[in-house]
């Protein structure tokens, strides 16, 4: 009985070296994994600056500004092209909904977006 | 412990004799049986060697187990993230410099320095030839004296770029090393130099925020955000360059500040440098003219010679002076530039600039109370924006009445741009002045200040303000739809003790939208020349005016102030009653 006790107890602890050092095996893999996924983190942060750098560079206001003189043709936004929702006159039909019908006046060569006070006038006169 | 009291362990023990020897154990396995005292020393020591064993077998148990939970059942029991190492953070020992909106002012990246061991250089007359069609701008003397020294250890040249990294690694000359090195960097080159600042080649900060908030960043990994916006920045430095274009002046600076925080939005000194090479650059371009330098101002501190009298009530809108004879005073003479006849109304004298009608006002307010005034507005020291490059401001001492008078039209006393714009945002923002800052503040949070005038006055000069722009000296800078009040100013130089007629500042100060302001702007150029275009005016009015103007129709959607349609003939008539000031209780009731 005492030496079986023995050889279990040997047996059980020579398994438990073997995985133990197995196991440390595996810890030193993962730690060397570790150590390269964080130099490769640094490597890739330190490309993103350097890519964040040049955006920074390639944004520069002066040469979006020139490009987008020479390519889209935009310009600086005049404050008279700015216009408030509310500033926006209502349609006549929307005052008076009986009067929703084209009048005679309303000529297809009318281009003229917003109607002004005058044909509101002539509008809700039908 | 008395053994005597102690009742016998088991019931088939003898009497106690205490004089009895000690018997041997007769051999292994065999029984003996104790008597007395030492059977029950016995016993307690069995029980307590089987109380240890226990504890023991306990500990030898857990550990056991432990172990072969870890080796053999370690799956399911180990935690699934650990909670140890955590990424690494890039350190390069100084933190980025964006501006409000993100944008990379200044980083710091990793470059290659080139070295040598002139020691282990074979041969250095060839090596210095090889060298000098990869780094042109090094000569060859200067490489082969590099080369050619005792030292173990020389620096051929820092900071190289990628490209003459590969050329010198394509040579293949022995005894060159590189050695990784972080270098700071300026995409935005010369658009922010004068705020941003620079660094030496061992990464100091040597001007600008750079130096102020040198050990900051150092510490810092957090970019620190200025309160610069680069699209503004942008604009107003463009308009300054073509307004210098134009009227061939030497130099030129401009102001945005927001008037409710005093952050400023932009800042441009001209000429400027590129912070890349700071080395290369004139001490004249370097000068930072809007936060460094100090001018005599002109006639826009009569924006400050009209708040002090009407917030003092010495005068009202009603009262009117004789502007019709120059006011002399020893060898002095105050005349006015366009003399107007018969007397002038306050805001007529703002409006046409009078210099005679503002010194007459002065004389109404006294020395005291102009010293006391300008004192609070914080034009008496330098300012108190975060960088190391601010002027002083210089002014009389004694301040005598000649002075008084000279600088209520803006003579005799010189202040720092910047401490302008912060005085005039407060004269326009209700009455109270906050310091200049040039760090983001954190949005919808009150800035503290003081109450330098009362928040009727800053209504009145903000109409007063508006009608120079409408119908006085600044009406080139009337940006359409954003309502843009101010003041012109022309400035002779003093060069050499001695007004010059030729040499000045012209300049426009100014804040939009004038129904409630939200950024101030300052303009000014140096000695200008006029032109053609101009009739040979090289004043406030003709050259830093419609500089406002530009800078303000585009900045305007930009920082999101909204387009304000006013009927021309309502805001004439508002404006008439100041300027008639007939009626002054209804410019009291607005």
């Amino acid at each position: 009985m005492r030496r079986l006790t023995g050889i279990l107890g040997l047996t059980v602890a020579a398994v438990a070296a073997l995985f133990l050092f197995a196991l440390k095996q595996d810890v030193r893999q993962m730690e060397d994994e570790l150590r390269a996924a964080h130099r490769d983190i640094l490597n890739q942060q330190e490309a993103i600056q350097v890519f964040e750098t040049e955006w920074s560079y390639l944004n520069q206001p002066a040469r979006i500004a020139d490009l987008a003189k020479r390519h889209l043709g935009l310009e600086p936004i005049s404050a008279a092209r700015i216009v408030r929702l509310d500033d926006l006159p209502l349609r006549a039909a929307s005052i008076k909904p009986a009067s929703k019908q084209i009048s005679p006046s309303d000529t297809p060569n009318d281009t003229r977006l917003i109607p002004t006070s005058s044909d509101t006038k002539a509008g809700s006169a039908q | 412990m008395n053994r005597r009291v102690v009742p016998p362990s088991r019931p088939n023990c003898y009497p106690v004799i205490d004089t009895l020897p000690p018997r041997k154990f007769a051999g292994h396995g065999a029984r003996v049986q104790l008597d007395g005292s030492a059977a029950r020393a016995l016993e307690t020591g069995r029980t307590r060697l089987l109380a240890a064993g226990l504890v023991f077998a306990l500990a030898f148990t857990v550990i056991g187990g432990r172990l072969i939970d870890l080796t053999l059942l370690s799956q399911n029991s180990e935690p699934k993230i650990a909670g140890g190492p955590t990424a690494p953070q890039r350190e390069t020992g100084r933190a980025d410099i964006v501006d409000r909106n993100g944008v990379l002012l200044a980083t710091t990246l990793p470059t290659a320095s080139l070295w040598a061991n002139p020691h282990k250089v074979l041969d250095p007359y060839d090596a210095a030839v090889q060298l000098n069609t990869a780094l042109p701008e090094l000569s060859h003397a200067e490489i082969l004296a590099k080369l050619t020294s005792e030292k173990g250890f020389v620096w051929l040249k820092r900071g190289l770029t990628p490209r003459q990294q590969y050329a010198i690694n394509r040579l293949g000359v022995p005894g060159l090393q590189f050695r990784q090195e972080p270098r700071r960097y300026y995409p935005h080159a010369s658009l922010t130099a004068h705020s941003v600042g620079f660094t030496d080649v061992d990464d100091n900060g040597l001007a600008g925020i750079e130096q102020s908030f040198d050990s900051k960043l150092r510490g810092a990994v957090k970019p620190l955000a200025l309160s610069i916006d680069l699209r503004i920045q942008h604009v107003l430095s463009q308009a300054l360059t073509d307004t210098m274009a134009e009227f061939k002046a030497i130099g030129a600076a401009g102001i945005v500040m927001d008037v409710r925080t005093g952050e400023i939005v932009a800042m441009t000194s001209l000429p400027d440098f590129d912070p890349n090479r700071p080395g290369d650059a004139p001490a004249d371009a370097r000068f930072n003219r809007a936060s460094l330098g100090v001018y005599e101002m002109g006639s826009v501190f009569k924006i400050f010679t009209t708040a002090m009298a009407l917030d003092g009530g010495i005068v009202t809108l009603d009262d009117r002076y004789d502007t019709s004879k120059p006011i002399r005073i020893g060898r002095f003479t105050i005349s006015d530039f366009k003399p107007k006849n018969g007397p002038l109304s306050v805001p007529e004298i703002l409006m046409y600039s009078s210099n005679i009608g503002t010194a007459r006002i002065a004389m109404d307010v006294g020395a005291l109370m102009q010293r006391e005034f300008l004192e609070r507005l914080g034009l008496m020291l330098p300012s108190t924006v975060e960088l190391s490059e601010v002027g002083h401001p210089m002014m009389p001492s004694p301040w005598r009445e000649i002075n008084m008078l000279t600088i209520s039209y803006g003579h005799g006393m010189a202040v720092s741009p910047i401490r302008l714009v912060s005085a005039v945002s407060a004269i326009v923002n209700g009455g109270i002045l906050r310091p200049a800052t040039l760090l983001r503040q954190p949005a919808n949070t009150e800035i503290p200040g003081t109450r330098v005038i009362s928040e009727q006055t800053s209504h009145q000069m903000r109409q007063l303000m508006r009608l120079v722009v409408t119908h006085g000296t600044g009406k080139k800078a009337n940006a359409d739809g954003y309502m843009v009040g101010g003041k012109t100013g022309t400035a002779d130089k003093l060069i050499g003790g001695k007004y010059a007629r030729d040499a000045r500042v012209a300049s426009f100060v100014g804040a939009f939208p004038m129904t409630e302001p939200r950024y101030a702007i300052f303009v000014m150029v140096d000695e200008p020349k006029g032109n053609a275009s101009t009739y040979n005016y090289a004043t406030g009015g003709w050259v830093a005016a419609p500089a406002v103007r530009r800078v303000v129709e585009q900045i305007g959607p930009l920082l999101g102030v909204a387009p304000i349609r006013t009927n021309p003939e309502d805001e004439e008539s508002e404006l008439l009653y100041v300027r008639a000031s007939a009626k002054a209780e209804k410019v009291a009731a607005n």
